[in-house]
């Protein structure tokens, strides 16, 4: 696996997914909450989840995005680690 | 109708012994589905990480909404599903349990703490989440709903989840 110390550089991503249910206040509730983001960044996170379906919300390595997504799944939003 | 509060540091929540009932109920149907959907995993390897069997994604779409893959790919998914899954659906069936214990005091009024008032938010949301699955919510779902006859079989459901949407919403913007 010759390529394997580039893909560890490659950095790790946690995406929030939009989805019908959770109400905006909510989320940007947990995204205050989970990544002590001010208000304003995660209200603008929120809306970018709304308006574009998705966004990028903690960057950083696998175990930490990993522990991320965790955690949002356990406040019920729709999370998953990528690649970026 | 429920009135929710800050005041003197701690959410202040007033709710009609019928709302109360409504609430914990669905809680505890939440709970039950979290349980019976247990792939038959055991909880003590479970907590010691020693499980090396996989775990099945869940079968009810509502289930599989509160716990859903953590990976694009399948094989990802099933990795983490198999290390984090039991204590998803442990941390979840907590909530919803003690959400039941905290309505189930007499008096009119019940106090939480933030920390309890938070519980209870991720609580009612994942009651949402079902709810939302069951009646397939959609962002037309107001147009949806206006357009849904008065005799409808799913009329209930949509009162609670309509009921359950205000609760959620007075309670972030008494914690936040």
């Amino acid at each position: 696996m010759g390529d394997e110390a580039v893909e560890t550089e490659r950095p790790w991503v946690t995406i929030v997914w939009n989805d019908p249910v959770n109400l905006m206040s909510y989320v940007t509730y947990v995204l205050q909450k989970l990544f002590g983001y001010p208000r304003a960044k995660a209200h603008k996170l929120m809306m970018q989840v709304h308006n574009e379906g998705r966004a990028v919300v903690s960057s950083g390595t696998r175990e930490q995005m990993e522990h991320d997504v965790s955690r949002l799944h356990a406040y019920g939003l729709w999370a998953t680690v990528a690649q970026d | 109708m429920a009135s929710i509060k800050r005041k003197g540091g701690v959410v202040r929540v007033q709710l009609r012994p019928e709302e109360r009932a409504i609430l914990s109920s669905l809680a505890g149907e939440v709970a039950q589905m979290l349980d019976s959907d247990d792939a038959g995993t055991d909880p003590l390897e479970a907590m010691v990480d020693m499980s090396t069997e996989a775990v099945a994604a869940p079968d009810d779409p509502a289930v599989k909404r509160l716990l859903p893959d953590a990976y694009s790919d399948a094989e990802g998914a099933a990795e983490f599903r198999r290390l984090t899954d039991a204590e998803l659906r442990r941390g979840k069936t907590d909530a919803l349990t003690r959400l039941i214990d905290d309505l189930s005091t007499e008096s009119a009024q019940i106090e939480l703490p933030d920390d309890v008032a938070d519980r209870w938010l991720s609580a009612i949301n994942d009651i949402r989440l079902v709810l939302g699955v069951r009646l397939e919510v959609t962002d037309d779902f107001g147009r949806w709903r206006d357009t849904l006859a008065v005799d409808d079989a799913r009329q209930p459901l949509v009162a609670a989840y309509d009921w359950l949407s205000m609760v959620q919403e007075m309670l972030v913007e008494a914690i936040h």
